[in-house]
């Protein structure tokens, strides 16, 4: 079978370089001409638009073009298409700028050819958004937030407000790979789920991918967030700011060496930083409170990028986050964060073959700790990677490019290391760290096949090892609702491998245009994941522990079929609209036995169970591009199961974070020069609960409860709905400095949404049981932030 | 553990919005009543008593009703000796032992019930007690995790020696058990989980401090009890006391607490409830100042 496929690829590569002719390349980076910064994905084609490719995630393009006069066009959205005409003659390079709409230059530029890509790509199920749409939605406490953006697109939802990460097509918030430049990062959310990790000054653009996944991405089950960092402005200086209620921000960015002749243009750099600062401004307030006068209470983030261009063939950057929050209150702390470190160097081998060299270090780590003095208790916790990985391109003719690529990966788990000192007696509760490497492979080919059928093929091959130092646990489940026996203990010494897996994984879609503004796509694509977060709670906490694939917990994998309908309205698309379908099948979903230990378990293995899941629904998305007023429509109909031997009398339930219908309207309208303002309405019928319907006593504890019926999340919370408003005033512009004031309000109508139900002994009247309502937000919620930019 | 993390959690959340919990009525259908079995049985000469009753609809704040059975009793494995408890008619049964330990240490006894034609059971093996040295009163200007003010009692008691041994923790204040959740108190060996290095030695810090939900006042008196359980028993405390406590944005799904007591000709017969034999131990009784 896998011999097949690779013969099969083999054969049309084959068949490609018999068939082309000769030809010459025109190549080069797209630039954005204000500050810089390359564009991605922008859309390069010929005038008979017979012709036409895409600038990479580097903003580096390659064109094959027939000698003589061709005239191309360069279009990118919310820029001013560049009109090139050059006379073709041996391969040339240009490095092209595009401006921004609303700084038109004439001469350059013609509007009336804008042509969007959505019917033309070959992606399916993919949102993009770049940061100046995110910076128009309404946000939380006026702090634009790229996590809550992303969930107001068709197929995402969230299990409720506050709640970390977000469900991708009825998938778990763990099967989403978000990757800041190249680096994963495993928890995307300050305060729990309130505000996002990624620092929108120092954002260039994101990527939401559902579906036919590229054969580059792999590693999570469900769904690819792709973060691009901006790189600095190399043109000048530039400074980006602001204060908001929760966090003030600043960014600078700019050249180095510009007044280098030989190396100006040549560097450019961004540092950008936000901390809150409600610790400093409660302090006072908490002088008298015994227990909070002392309380740590911060977050903060730290994003540094350079990159440097060596020469036309050699471009190197540097990019690093790290991100922490802090909570402590006298006798307890508690903190945790993300960091990252990206090393990259692309190459051009020739002007067909692009590379790039990725090395990135990736960790997350949290520590709590109780007590004081002798008397203490301090628990870490960790996941680290190392990895490192290549990317070709290789621009093979004018109807073929073909990526291939290989990644590996180390990392260090460490589940949990507990220190309790007793009277000064130190006791170890650790459990030993878990070591694994990943390895991927993937080749992945796009051909047109005609000027209307594009199709994009590929493999990826995954493998996995578990590795020691380690033990394995070998286990026995008599019962497959309880807790499984460990049978046998296996000792693994340093690097033996405990268990591997191999994966490959076919990646397919086809994109067949029906006219010059309506397509039809079709993809299919397996993906398979090692990782997992060992999660049982409805929101995902900080302590949550991730935990790798090991002879006991097999990969999860995910097989994923969409069809969709794209059409782009109007002569200079001023609307897209789409229509997708989509069926998910997964193996090997990870639930856990009724009163599982999760945490300092060195069994964990035997709490966890093993099931199937499946997922479909309809995603409709309907955008407007250009006017004065801009936004979008999207709408999910879908449904998420699962099915594990021993949980809900074995018969397919719900997945806590399925949602049947899911609703999202966001705007923005543009008055005048000083005046915007933003609307985003959300609405999603209720996820399902498990609730008990009864209780009893024991040794005189009342209202221990109990569901008869034995059904998991058998109880649907009731419907979600809010709306969210902003107003952006532009106080002042001018050529050297910009501030505008946002004034927004969340939650207008003041809705108390119901995160969760859930029951309790009644705190004021012993021996009664109450059913509460769980709103994370109670209130409407007003804001108002400044920004700057000089 | 759990309620530590759970508050250091939930202050650090509402320290910045205030979430909001409002009690609703819902509709949970009409369930099915079931028989419930209080069983938990000690060595000493003291009465013991089973409790019967049957479960009630969540939302029902009445009294439970209770329940009697045709026979319950306890069998002595090794001779089949049946201990044959006696009912007041109100869903309590109770034995007298003749002498303290009539029940002995290691041994297995078995829960016996017949009613209307079905035959329940359950086993459960009486494991030794522990030694109990002293409480003491320790004044806290701040309570635990939030706790007012006023005094706390700390318990002076060593794990026995050998891995694997369980404990429930219980408080009495004037005579009266302190049994909600928060009060659940229960260690592995001398800590909270197992394979810990501290065989033998005090019960650590937080299990052996600061019992009790809320402070004492001056002249009331206390009193802990120790009981040896088993495995079975400690899950079984430990599920309670999680799904009891189980609330707020980091709930975990709730989930039924599993009873011990099956029934052998008919599998489709559920009660709830559990069975246990426990080595009691009990601390002085002190009053504090």
């Amino acid at each position: 079978m896998k011999l097949r496929l690779i013969f099969t690829c083999f054969v049309f590569f084959i068949s490609n370089i018999v068939f082309s002719q000769t030809k010459y390349s025109l190549s080069g980076y797209v630039k954005d001409t204000a500050n810089g910064e390359v564009l991605a994905n922008c859309n390069i084609y010929t005038e008979d638009k017979k012709n036409g490719t895409q600038s990479n995630n580097y903003g580096f393009y390659t064109i094959s073009l027939n000698p003589g006069i061709n005239t191309i066009y360069f279009s990118f959205l919310g820029y001013n298409t560049y009109e090139l005409t050059i006379d073709i003659k041996k391969n040339e390079t240009r490095n092209i700028e595009l401006s921004r709409s609303e700084t038109e230059i004439t001469g350059i530029t013609v509007n009336k050819k804008r042509r969007d890509n959505q019917v033309d790509k070959i992606e399916m199920s993919t949102n993009n958004l770049n940061i100046t749409q995110i910076k128009k939605i309404p946000a939380l406490l006026g702090e634009v937030d790229i996590v809550k953006s992303v969930q107001l697109l068709p197929g995402v939802s969230t299990v409720g407000e506050g709640a970390t990460g977000f469900n991708v097509r009825g998938g778990a918030i763990d099967q989403n790979l978000i990757l800041l430049d190249e680096a994963p990062v495993f928890n995307s959310s300050h305060l729990f789920g309130f505000f996002s990790v990624f620092n929108p000054d120092a954002v260039k653009d994101v990527k939401l991918i559902k579906g036919g996944m590229p054969a580059q991405y792999g590693g999570r089950a469900s769904s690819t967030l792709d973060v691009r960092m901006k790189e600095g402005n190399n043109k000048k200086f530039a400074v980006n700011g602001g204060v908001g209620l929760i966090f003030s921000r600043l960014s600078l960015e700019g050249p180095l060496f510009k007044n280098n002749e030989k190396r100006k243009n040549k560097t450019s750099f961004i540092v950008a930083g936000r901390r809150s600062y409600i610790d400093v401004l409660a302090k006072p307030f908490l002088r008298n409170n015994e227990n909070l006068k002392d309380a740590v209470f911060y977050f903060y983030d730290f994003t540094g990028k350079i990159n440097h261009t060596i020469n036309d063939n050699n471009k190197i950057f540097f990019s690093t986050y790290i991100g922490r929050d802090a909570f402590g209150v006298p006798g307890a702390k508690f903190d945790w964060g993300n960091s990252t470190a990206t090393f990259r160097w692309n190459h051009l081998f020739s002007r067909k073959l692009f590379s790039n060299f990725t090395f990135y270090y990736s960790k997350y780590d949290y520590q709590l700790g109780f007590g004081t003095g002798n008397n203490t208790f301090n628990w870490k916790s960790n996941i680290i990677n190392y990895s490192g990985k290549t990317d070709f391109t290789y621009y093979h003719s004018p109807k073929s490019v073909i990526q291939f690529g290989l990644i590996s990966t180390y990392y260090i788990f460490k589940p949990g290391d507990a220190v309790s000192k007793d009277q000064g007696s130190t006791i170890q509760f650790g459990l030993p760290n878990k070591y694994a490497l990943e390895n991927g492979f993937y080749i992945e080919n796009e051909q047109k096949f005609s000027p209307s059928l594009t199709v994009r093929y590929g493999i990826r091959f995954s493998n996995f090892n578990y590795l020691g130092n380690g033990t394995a646990l070998i286990l026995d489940r008599p019962n497959p609702s309880q807790r499984a026996n460990v049978i046998e203990r296996k000792e693994f010494g340093k690097n033996e491998i405990i268990q591997s897996y191999n994966i490959p994984e076919p990646r397919f879609s086809a994109n067949y245009k029906l006219n010059k503004l309506s397509s039809v796509k079709l993809s299919y694509n397996r993906l398979s994941q090692f990782l997992h977060l060992i999660s049982n709670t409805a929101a995902s906490v900080p302590l949550d522990v991730w935990t790798p694939s090991t002879n006991n917990v097999k990969p999860q994998i995910a097989d994923q079929i969409a069809v969709g309908y794209f059409k782009n309205i109007g002569k200079n698309i001023d609307y897209e609209l789409s229509a997708e379908v989509f069926y998910k099948e997964l193996q090997n979903q990870i639930d856990y036995i009724d009163g599982a230990e999760l945490l300092l378990n060195n069994q964990l293995e035997a709490d966890l169970l093993n099931g199937k899941g499946r997922a479909y629904g309809l995603e409709l998305y309907f955008k407007k591009n250009v006017g004065k007023l801009t936004g979008w429509v999207s709408y999910t109909l879908s449904k998420s199961e699962r099915r594990v031997e021993g949980i809900s009398l074995d018969q397919w339930y719900p997945n806590r974070f399925d949602r049947r219908h899911n609703a999202n309207v966001t705007g923005s309208y543009e008055f005048n020069n000083k005046w915007s303002a933003s609307a985003s309405f959300v609405f999603g019928t209720g996820t399902p609960t498990n609730l008990p319907n009864t209780k009893f006593s024991f040794q005189g504890i009342t209202g221990i409860p109990h569901n008869a019926d034995g059904l998991r999340n058998s109880v649907y919370i009731k419907p979600f709905h809010r709306l969210d408003i902003s107003a952006t005033y532009v106080h002042k512009k001018t050529n050297k400095w910009e501030s505008n004031w946002v004034f927004g309000v969340y939650n207008v109508y003041n809705r108390r949404n119901p995160f969760s139900y859930f029951s309790q002994p009644n705190p004021d009247v012993n021996n009664q049981t109450q059913l509460i309502r769980y709103s994370i937000i109670g209130n409407f919620i007003p804001s108002v932030s400044w920004n700057f930019k000089f | 553990m759990t309620k530590n993390t759970l508050y250091l959690l939930l202050t650090a959340f509402t320290f910045l919005i205030s979430a909001c919990e409002d009690p609703i009525e819902l509709d949970l259908g009409a369930p099915v009543s079931q028989v419930v079995i209080d069983a938990v049985i000690d060595q000493t000469a003291d009465t013991q008593w089973i409790y019967v009753s049957k479960s009630s609809a969540y939302l029902n704040n009445n009294k439970a009703n209770s329940y009697e059975l045709d026979t319950i009793g306890i069998v002595d494995t090794s001779n089949f000796t049946f201990y044959q408890f006696t009912s007041q008619n109100n869903g309590k049964y109770f034995f007298v032992p003749p002498a303290a330990n009539t029940f002995k240490y290691g041994q297995t006894y078995q829960l016996l019930i017949r009613d209307k034609g079905n035959t329940f059971v359950s086993q459960s093996q009486l494991n030794s007690p522990t030694t109990v040295d002293s409480l003491t009163v320790k004044y806290e200007k701040n309570g635990p995790f939030g706790g007012n003010e006023g005094n706390y009692i700390t318990l002076w008691a060593k794990d026995k020696i050998g891995l694997g041994d369980f404990y429930w923790f219980k408080l009495y204040r004037n005579d009266s058990l302190q049994s909600r959740a928060s009060d659940i108190r229960i260690a592995v060996d001398n800590s909270t989980s197992q394979g810990g290095s501290g065989d033998g030695n005090l019960f650590i810090i937080p299990i052996r401090q600061n019992f009790s939900s809320r402070p004492y006042k001056a002249g009331e008196t206390a009193r802990i009890e120790i009981l040896s359980i088993n495995p079975e028993m400690y899950i079984y405390l430990n599920l309670i006391q999680v799904q009891l406590q189980n609330v707020g944005l980091f709930a975990v799904p709730p989930t039924n607490v599993p009873t011990n007591i099956i029934c052998i000709n008919n599998p489709n017969q559920k009660v709830l409830g559990f069975f246990s034999m426990v080595g009691k131990v009990s601390s002085e009784e002190i009053t504090i100042r």
